[in-house]
């Protein structure tokens, strides 16, 4: 990464690398370590005791704050989200944080305001639509 | 943020682990793999290492002299979480102290969010230690809290991220959400909510009432004040499904 001083993810400055990296939702993460935590319970009687200290606090993470669990959802949530012209970065976040408002939208991913995008209010607003239907239908 | 990556490995496998069956040498190299991806924790690049996904490739073994191990170069996708600057993100208080509040979000304990960087919250001292601001929001122990990050540092010594934290902007502070009043009542409660023209009323069934009596009626209460502004959610839709 070139000058990491300047590592501001609200301006969506997160290094090249990162920006162009494939970010996962907080509810992916969830379905991808629960079916490995089943996965090892299948193969032993105390499967806390086979994963690291990492993966058990990312998994108690995940599961308080997903939004969305059933896997359909998550992955029209995904779908929807991809029509719009975001950076994988601003995307997952959108997926996390479910803002309810275009300016609280705007608050969580101010980069989606920035100069040369094409995302006018009235966008936002349909795409927050969108994933609130989802939620109601999941 | 959780990240998807795609990572090159040397895996190194002990000469006695060999096997002239090649299904016995996949798997002791997977193992292995497995192992030190565990053993690694974290890297100051790519933030916190949590599971591998899938083993891309497996490159050819170099005998390695001296020892007679065979070193074979992998490739394999695998997810981490990095924590970046200016992100906003949701994480829960695990400590309350005098000048502020520490907080845990997926693998990393040490989020420290300073009393200066929480406008309005006063420190109220106890049994439970809180912060308090006017209206009635509360930030103590087990409360989720949505903040934006100001700073990360990388420990080289503990293989571990810190990160300073604020309250500082629109839309930032605790947060009550439907899966916390899902796992404080643990699903006894039936939440059944009606409304007239202005005010909401949330209506509890019996079970809750039983659980009330453990603790202090006017505490769940206090606490699920904050619920009634975003009754409009809830009314939409969300409600944990059972």
């Amino acid at each position: 990464m070139s000058g990491e001083e300047e590592e501001n993810a609200a301006e969506l400055k997160i290094g090249d690398d990162f920006l162009k990296a494939k970010c996962l939702m907080n509810c992916e993460v969830s379905l991808i370590l629960e079916h490995k935590y089943e996965q090892l319970q299948q193969m032993s009687d105390d499967p806390m005791n086979q994963v690291s200290q990492v993966f058990e606090k990312s998994l108690q993470y995940v599961k308080r704050f997903s939004r969305y669990k059933n896997p359909d959802a998550v992955r029209q949530v995904r779908e929807i989200l991809s029509r719009y012209q975001l950076a994988e970065f601003e995307l997952c976040v959108l997926g996390n944080l479910c803002p309810e408002t275009v300016e609280e939208a705007i608050a969580m991913v101010p980069s989606i305001k920035t100069k040369g995008r094409a995302h006018d209010d009235e966008a936002i607003d349909k795409m927050l639509n969108d994933l609130s239907l989802i939620k109601k239908f999941e | 943020m959780f990240l998807k990556v795609q990572l090159p490995w040397n895996v190194i496998i002990p000469a006695e682990n060999l096997d002239a069956k090649g299904l016995m040498l996949q798997r002791s190299i997977v193992v292995c793999l497995l192992d030190d991806f565990a053993k690694k924790r974290a890297t100051k690049d790519l933030g916190y290492y949590l599971a591998v996904s899938t083993l891309e490739s497996i490159g050819e073994g170099k005998v390695r002299q001296q020892t007679g191990d065979v070193l074979f170069p992998v490739v394999f996708s695998g997810i981490t979480f990095k924590i970046f600057r200016g992100e906003i993100l949701e994480g829960v208080v695990h400590k309350v102290l005098k000048h502020g509040v520490l907080l845990k979000c997926g693998p990393i304990e040490n989020i420290y969010l300073s009393s200066l960087k929480m406008p309005g919250y006063r420190y109220v001292p106890g049994e439970n230690p809180v912060f308090l601001n006017d209206k009635t929001s509360k930030i103590g122990k087990d409360v989720a809290v949505r903040f934006i990050v100001l700073g990360t540092k990388w420990l080289e010594a503990e293989r571990e991220f810190q990160a300073l934290v604020s309250l500082e902007g629109d839309y930032l502070g605790p947060i009550l959400t439907n899966t916390i009043i899902d796992s404080r009542t643990s699903h006894l409660l039936l939440m059944c909510l009606c409304t007239n023209s202005l005010n909401f009323y949330i209506v509890l069934n019996s079970c809750f009432i039983g659980l009330v009596s453990l603790q202090s009626t006017s505490q769940i209460f206090s606490e699920l004040t904050p619920v009634t502004t975003r009754v409009g959610k809830l009314l939409s839709g969300s409600l944990p499904a059972h």
